[in-house]
């Protein structure tokens, strides 16, 4: 008989002992909780990047825009699958009517804008949302703090540049007001085609040229390269994961958290199943040594069963899926209201990769050990003991290669994946090590110990290689539920300082000096109340080491049309406290050294020890860089890219920004500051901030989803770890009970070896996050990291009541089972 | 002579797929201090579930089981447990030795069950005993089978019970080994005048016993 024959023989006969055994039905219920995990977090992750996509989209009034300080050539974006075009084009002006003057921002839109995001209007009719289509050429909307201080009304007109409009309507909401904030002035909205009439574009007034643009992905893509083969001047790509804008950090770091979380989870259950298929290679050793007696081929008892696993894993991650696509709609409903998500159209294809998670998990993790099984010795079997299985290198090291592609493919980061592929290595040898050490210590330690507790102790001292897969899979688990819940409240802590609550939720820009004494007590006397002030000197970018700015950056680094426009210099005498200074030196006083933050550095290519030149009105500043520092805030806190010290910058004009709280009740402030304070301008955030909460909320639920599946995949690998020590205790466990073993022996001797396994488990766990996820942080989300001990004692706690909770149910299962002599 | 233990018309059934099957019928049992007793029968009429019963282990749906004047089918498991460390040593046919525990730990660990002080010392002495003082710091795995069983008989002996439960003590064995070990359990049972209950096809060690009963379809047949 061939071995094809054998095999197919074997399957069919053994078929049924598999699915009755116990470890295999963990190991199946295993699989279909990660495929069902998996696939719920990609199909939601989807679902939720889709949406989120879509409000940052909002704010940027696009999915895509490009922006410059020149008009950009229209005729380049003709593309098929790009819907046409809209065009903003947004100039500082004043606005006068009945002998007052206001400045404005004069913003010229084309129609159809916006394409994303509501452009709400007070009309006459009432509020609504309309588009620039409704905008007729020679009306305008403004803003009603122009029309208050205007004292003007709805069909009246005003006079900006050389053009005579009509007042239309009232802004109420702009979707891309707060990726504008230099344009911090009230807006005035006119047609394109207005604002060439009020001819403000001709007299050398710099302005900011966009054109918004939504289409199919993969256009829009091309459309990027094409734009950079094209355009010689400076422009900027903004879209919801890349650009200067408040939201992009967000989603790049909201997708790279899910990427880790998926890894992790994978290997999770790697370390599972790879416990279970230890304990299977116990269970299938005597009758594969009986049907190795009655002359099947060794390796043909090994493979039937690898492929009856297969198939098994096949059979549930299809269940696992099918079960992820039941509780989508359930998953999206935790986000509603604020996220309205729509429940994706699923594909075959989107399963591939979480049955891949199954069927790898088994073919990694479980088939080199049952592989092992055709190394066992027969006459070992037979008289009772089964030895430890020969160690066999070539295939865990497959293993390992396929696991680490695998890792590679589902996270598309490379460094990620080295990262984590490190920090599982590492937690493996601290399993190892600790294992070891686990042992010794047991063997000493049981002698403090008598009866049942002793045995428990005994038992782990025994066989620490038993307890090295527990070890680190429980490891793993406890690492990132940790990292998880660290990263959560890290990220969230990131997306909390952007709130306008700790900055106020209106902005102020352009304050001289010397009013800032009289602006406070304005402030004050208005029962309003001052968040923040920074002085600023308003410069240009000249130089780099000597060498004028347009020679020094290539077209091809990614530079930034801020830094070689106008930029704010700020100073300070130590580091602001939303700063982390990476390297270097803070500005000494009296020193004109300059801290630069990380991402400017890196963008324009500077190192520590550069100079760079300012022009600061007439005056030519060369300052060397000493400090390079990231910025832990972003979106409406006030940044600075360069600081100095302050006598740098003592002897050039200054002006202050910074937040105003105010709230309903003392509105009238803004009319006095628009009054006593005419230079000053005043952005009102309020909406655009109403819109970032709800953002947060989402990313909030969504974390907490992610944590909440975590915890169940963690879970169902203490349970899975837990169960294989415990089914080995059932023997001993019935042999104690009749030579004596009273119930509470029993309970304690069970709880005792999952309360151990489990302390130590947590340790390395604590252990290796201390020294993985700082890196881990620093690398990939630009997040410092500082372990929340809080949060680890929690944890550790919830792990080890959950091992306890488990020997607590092994004991009272060894007690029902009876007990009997042979 | 006042019986130590002794069975009443114990009856024990079990439900299976085809019904009620009978395990042991009416069975009446009595065994004096210091007496051996032999139990034979085909496999399955019912040896070890008749030992489980009088050992406590298992309780019957009918019938009282006396063991030092209590009954203990009227106990709790706890107690039954308590009485069993206290009272009560046994042998069986694969050792059954805890095979993460060494030879001396395995013989200390139902005195330290039973809260003994210098369970470790006694479990010394007693291996010293039988000839095992050279093997107490090995495992079961590094023991032979007559060795396997000697430590087993120290376990059993420890506690130095009141009675002893044996189910097939030498069917593991071969005839030499068997010979020793039975000669040891012998010579401690005289030694500790301790009664004993063994289960056994072996028509030999059975000749040993005080007495010998036989069981068949789960009745206990007149002494023979």
């Amino acid at each position: 008989m061939n071995k094809l024959t054998q095999i197919s023989i074997l399957i069919k006969r053994l078929g049924r002992r598999t699915i009755a055994q116990k470890a295999n039905r963990l190991l199946s219920l295993c699989i279909v909780v990660c495929t069902c995990v998996a696939a719920s977090l990609g199909l939601f992750a989807n679902s939720v990047q889709s949406a989120l996509d879509n409000d940052i989209a909002n704010y940027l009034g696009a999915p895509m825009v490009v922006r410059a300080e020149q008009a950009l050539p229209i005729e380049l974006f003709a593309l098929d699958g790009i819907a046409p075009p809209v065009i903003t084009a947004s100039f500082t002006t004043g606005a006068i009517a009945n002998n007052a003057y206001q400045s404005v921002s004069l913003k010229g839109v084309s129609d159809g804008y916006p394409l994303q995001g509501e452009l709400v209007v007070r009309t006459v009719d009432g509020d609504a949302k309309l588009s620039a289509n409704s905008l007729a050429i020679g009306s305008v909307w403004l803003d009603q703090r122009v029309i208050d201080e205007l004292k003007i009304k709805l069909g009246e007109q005003i006079q900006i540049g050389r053009a005579w409009l009509t007042v239309t309507g009232v802004v109420v909401h702009e979707p891309d007001r707060l990726t504008q904030l230099q344009h911090a002035l009230p807006r005035a909205m006119v047609r394109l085609e207005t604002l060439a009439q009020t001819a403000v574009t001709s007299d050398n007034n710099r302005g900011e040229h966009r054109v918004l643009i939504s289409g199919e992905k993969n256009e829009m893509v091309q459309l990027e390269s094409l734009l950079a083969a094209a355009i010689t001047y400076q422009y900027e790509v903004l879209k919801p994961g890349k650009g200067r804008h408040p939201f992009s950090r967000i989603s790049v770091r909201a997708e790279r958290m899910l990427n880790v979380i998926l890894v992790l989870i994978l290997l999770m259950w790697g370390g599972a199943a790879a416990t279970l298929a230890d304990h299977s290679v116990r269970n299938y050793a005597m009758p594969a040594t009986v049907l190795r007696c009655m002359g099947v081929n060794r390796k043909a008892v090994a493979w039937a069963l690898c492929l009856q696993l297969m198939l098994l894993a096949l059979v549930m991650s299809l269940l696992g899926c099918l079960l992820a696509w039941l509780i989508q709609p359930m998953l999206i409903n935790v986000m509603q209201p604020q996220m309205v998500l729509q429940v994706s159209n699923v594909a075959w294809r989107d399963f591939l990769g979480p049955i891949g998670i199954g069927l790898v998990t088994v073919v990694a993790f479980v088939v080199p050990k049952l592989q092992q099984l055709s190394s066992i010795s027969v006459s070992s079997v037979l008289r009772g003991q089964i030895d430890k299985p020969k160690r066999r290198y070539l295939t865990p090291l497959c293993a390992g290669l396929v696991v680490f592609a695998m890792l590679w493919y589902s996270s598309d980061n490379m460094q990620l994946t080295m990262m984590l592929v490190g920090a599982v290595v590492f937690l493996i040898v601290l399993s190892i090590g600790f294992g070891w050490a686990l042992s010794k210590a047991s063997a000493q330690a049981h002698r403090l110990f008598r009866g049942p507790i002793k045995v428990a102790v005994r038992s782990i001292g025994r066989s620490p290689g038993r307890h090295i897969t527990p070890l680190a899979s429980v490891s793993i688990a406890m690492m990132a539920v940790l990292m998880t819940v660290t990263l959560r409240g890290s990220f969230l802590d990131v997306l909390q300082v952007q709130m306008l609550d700790i900055d106020g939720n209106y902005v102020y820009t352009g304050l001289p000096a010397q009013q800032r004494d009289n602006f406070m007590l304005a402030i004050e006397s208005g029962s309003a109340e001052l968040k923040g002030s920074y002085p600023t000197v308003s410069s240009r970018l000249v130089s780099i080491n000597g060498v004028a700015i347009d020679d020094a950056l290539t077209r091809e680094s990614d530079t930034r049309e801020e830094t070689r426009s106008k930029v704010r210099l700020s100073w300070a005498e130590n580091l602001p406290h939303n700063n982390r200074l990476l390297q270097g030196n803070w500005p000494t006083p009296g020193s004109k050294d300059v801290s630069v933050e990380y991402e400017v550095m890196s963008d324009l290519g500077l190192e520590l020890g550069d100079k760079l030149g300012f022009q600061v009105a007439d005056t030519l500043l060369t300052s060397t860089i000493t400090s390079q520092r990231e910025y832990q805030g972003g979106g409406s806190r006030m940044m600075f890219w360069f600081m100095f010290s302050e006598d740098a910058l003592a002897p050039f004009e200054q002006h202050y920004m910074g937040g105003i709280m105010l709230d309903d009740n003392s509105q009238n402030v803004l009319s006095s500051i628009s009054r006593n304070f005419p230079q000053v301008r005043i952005v009102d955030l309020e909406r655009q901030i109403t819109g970032i909460r709800d953002i947060m909320i989402v990313l909030t639920r969504l974390m907490n989803t992610t944590l909440i599946l975590l915890l169940a995949g963690a879970l169902m690998v203490i349970t899975a770890t837990s169960f294989v020590s415990a089914s080995n205790r059932q023997r001993q466990s019935t042999l104690m009970r009749v030579i004596g073993l009273r119930r509470c022996q029993c309970y304690a001797m069970n709880i005792t070896e999952q309360l151990v396994v489990g302390l130590v488990a947590c340790l390395i766990g604590i252990l290796g996050v201390q020294l993985i996820a700082g890196l881990m942080f620093q690398q990939l989300f630009a997040l410092s990291y500082q372990l929340e001990w809080g949060s680890a004692v929690l944890v550790t706690a919830l792990i080890c009541a959950t091992f306890v909770g488990l020997g607590w149910l092994f004991a009272f299962r060894q007690l029902q089972q009876p007990v009997k002599l042979s | 002579m006042k019986a130590i233990l002794s069975a009443q018309s114990i009856k024990r059934e079990v439900d299976t797929k085809s019904g009620l099957l009978r395990i042991l019928d009416d069975v009446s049992f009595s065994l004096e201090a210091g007496e051996s007793v032999a139990i034979q029968g085909a496999s399955g009429s019912g040896k070890s579930t008749l030992l489980g019963v009088l050992a406590g282990l298992d309780i019957p749906q009918q019938g009282k089981v006396i063991m030092q004047g209590r009954d203990i089918t009227v106990l709790d498991e706890d107690q039954r447990a308590l009485l069993r460390a206290d009272n009560i040593g046994f042998v069986f046919q694969s050792f059954f030795l805890i095979d993460d525990l060494t030879a001396l730990e395995n013989v200390a660990l139902p005195l330290e069950l039973f809260g003994r002080k210098n369970a470790l010392a006694i479990a010394t002495d007693w291996l010293t005993k039988l000839g095992m003082a050279d093997r107490i710091g090995h495992f079961p795995r590094q023991l032979s089978g007559g060795e396997q069983q000697r430590v087993a008989l120290g376990r059993a002996f420890a506690v130095q019970p009141a009675i002893l439960f044996a189910d097939e003590p030498t069917a593991n064995l071969d005839t030499a080994t068997a010979e020793t070990v039975l000669d040891q359990l012998f010579s401690l049972q005289r030694e500790l005048n301790t009664s004993m209950v063994i289960a056994t096809h072996d028509n030999a060690l059975a000749q040993r016993c005080d007495r010998v009963l036989h069981m068949h379809s789960g009745r206990l047949l007149a002494e023979l």
